[in-house]
């Protein structure tokens, strides 16, 4: 296997909140390999620290502790002129299209500024290659002079889009890309993004909490639960055969879309607790049907299962054992 | 281990056959701030059958919303009506004036909105304004009253009840202010109960919980229900009958059994082969 294009070690991130100052813990001890050309999908409900995730691997978030490497080269101590060569290489797509373009910019100034900054091409240049860009995220020259409010929602995620891939990025992170948009135009965004992966060989961390999605685009996936990853493994095996409760918990809540048929719930009790001042425990202890005593007493990490796979949960192993064989 | 994949066949649901609490017909208008006063909503036509859960099915725009808006008569005062009318209970509720409306506004038809937390008052506890609700619609004593919302908590399995009345919207997690606004609809005991996109930025565990605890108020009083979402999930798993909106006009309506198992029209197999992505990938 060829080496990570982006290696995260060790990350961790806390903000100090409220009065008397307490500790929130919203990336706990995160490790992970993305690919050239391969898609990992970081999975987690809200308060997961995915974003946080996506931000802290950018430095737009100074990590508290851990190694972020990008094709072999430590970028965590690199001072601000070094980062801005480097976000050659990284580029972000956002949530939400509305907030992330400068609504005072046309399409083409939006493009161009990285073009002008980070390659510093000059004004013809720039002018090719904006039109190269718009048409391949399928938008036409004609949109290059409009503005942010002119623009459909699934255009303006286009226009992000075409902007990330300026510079030629080797990585891409989308943070929720498709969740402001509706099914019929996430269908088209995702088609999109996947053309776009395999034309530009593109790595994409793919922040989402959309199981749909993640089964859609990704090639693996990591679960996050209260700032940790409780499991990761190829997508259709996670998807076939979660074995982390809060996995099965979360994949067995979707409802499906057929008629007659219902899933047997896997169920958590209760909702997911604050992330301050955690206890070293297991995180779902509170909440989980398998939780044993040392479940409370030490926080669990990651188990390889088989090459491809890793799993943080000692009971659940220990079950998945005493029933294989 | 598999067994959580495995589907396993529902109950056959049978649809309810009672008689339409409700009647849309033909309900039309645009906007008046639009430049070309192109129509928002094309004659609208559906009906809720009395004790059953209707889906309004649709995406951004459709006019779903809009539609139930105007039920309650709180549609954007910038909305014009070109035709149409909505008969509850035999009584148009477009002709009625604003005192008839307050008297059956929360008292015999509620609605729960999708993001609770901006539907709550920020500077009241949540039990004072369950309970402004009963004092209002029926009456009760200041006493009376608070006891309600302690009831009411309790319907919607709010854990420690007596405790929580006491608290502020900001005190409640998203998932528990959502309860909060299904307790403060049922509280005056509603004939219709219409949930604009209830579960929308819910997260997936917490949305399976409310969509379980929707199904079992409903199915436990009869109580008729309206649920609009875009999410043909929980349309499988909670209702009876579907209506499919796009761009303001109703494309298909029948039993959901029918909408789900043979769509007859492109839109709504479009929108099945979207959400059937998980199923079938």
């Amino acid at each position: 296997m060829n080496n990570p294009i982006l290696r995260v070690h060790g990350l961790r991130k806390h903000f100090e909140v409220g009065h008397p100052r307490k500790r929130l813990n919203a990336i706990d001890d995160v490790a992970l390999d993305l690919f050239p050309g391969e898609t990992l999908a970081v999975v987690g409900e809200s308060g997961s620290g995915k974003s946080t995730l996506a931000r802290c691997i950018v430095r737009l978030i100074e990590p508290s502790a851990g190694e972020i490497e990008i094709d072999g080269r430590s970028i965590t101590r690199l001072g601000s002129a070094g980062l801005a060569r480097v976000y050659r290489h990284i580029q972000l797509v956002f949530q939400d299209p509305n907030s992330s373009l400068n609504p005072r910019m046309t399409v083409r100034q939006t493009i161009e500024e990285p073009l002008q900054l980070q390659l510093k091409m000059g004004r013809r240049q720039r002018a090719a290659r904006s039109r190269e860009l718009v048409a391949m995220v399928g938008l036409t020259d004609e949109h290059l002079g409009r503005h942010p409010h002119q623009l459909s929602g699934g255009q303006r995620q286009r226009v992000g889009i075409a902007r990330a891939l300026a510079t030629e990025p080797r990585v891409v992170i989308l943070d929720e890309p498709t969740s402001s948009l509706d099914v019929s135009v996430r269908g088209q965004i995702l088609e999109l993004l996947q053309h776009l992966q395999e034309t530009l060989n593109l790595a994409y961390l793919f922040i989402t909490h959309d199981l749909q999605v993640v089964r859609r685009v990704s090639h693996r996936v990591a679960v996050m639960y209260l700032g940790g990853i409780v499991e990761q493994g190829r997508t259709e095996d996670v998807f076939a055969d979660p074995i982390h409760p809060y996995t099965r918990a979360l994949l067995s809540a979707a409802p499906t879309a057929q008629w007659g048929v219902t899933r047997q719930r896997f169920r958590l009790a209760g909702e997911i607790p604050s992330p301050i001042d955690l206890p070293d425990a297991c995180r779902l202890a509170g909440r989980c049907p398998l939780a044993e005593s040392p479940c409370h007493q030490a926080k669990p990490t990651l188990v390889p299962v088989g090459s491809h796979r890793a799993v943080a949960c000692p009971p659940a192993l220990t079950l998945r054992q005493s029933l294989v064989g | 281990m598999s067994a959580d994949a495995a589907v396993t066949p529902a109950a056959r649901r049978r649809a309810p056959a009672g008689d339409a609490i409700l009647e849309i017909e033909n309900y039309g208008g645009y906007f008046s701030t639009s430049t070309d006063h192109a129509p928002t909503l094309k004659g609208v036509t559906y009906s809720l059958a009395r004790g059953a859960i209707t889906a309004i099915v649709g995406e951004t725009g459709s006019g779903k919303s809009l539609t139930a808006l105007s039920v309650l008569q709180i549609q954007p005062a910038s909305f014009v009506r070109t035709s149409g009318r909505i008969l509850f209970d035999g009584q148009d509720l477009t002709e009625l004036d604003e005192q008839a409306l307050r008297g059956i506004r929360g008292a015999r038809i509620s609605m729960v909105f999708q993001d609770a937390r901006a539907a709550l008052n920020p500077v009241f506890t949540v039990g004072r304004q369950i309970a402004d609700v009963c004092r209002l619609h029926q009456g009760l004593s200041r006493k009376d009253a608070a006891d309600a919302a302690v009831a009411a908590l309790r319907l919607v399995h709010i854990p420690d009840p007596e405790r929580r009345v006491r608290q502020y919207p900001h005190e409640f997690s998203g998932g528990m202010a959502q309860r909060v606004m299904i307790a403060m609809a049922l509280v005056c005991q509603p004939e219709l109960l219409i949930l604009d996109e209830p579960t929308t930025g819910l997260d997936v565990t917490i949305q399976a919980e409310i969509i379980a605890l929707i199904t079992e108020l409903c199915r436990e009083t009869e109580l008729t229900t309206c649920l609009i979402t875009h999410d043909l999930g929980v349309v499988a798993e909670t209702c009876d009958y579907a209506v499919v909106m796009r761009r303001g006009e109703v494309l298909e309506k029948g039993t959901c059994e029918q909408v789900l198992t043979a769509p007859r029209h492109e839109y709504t197999q479009q929108l099945l082969a979207a959400s059937r992505l998980v199923e079938n990938a």
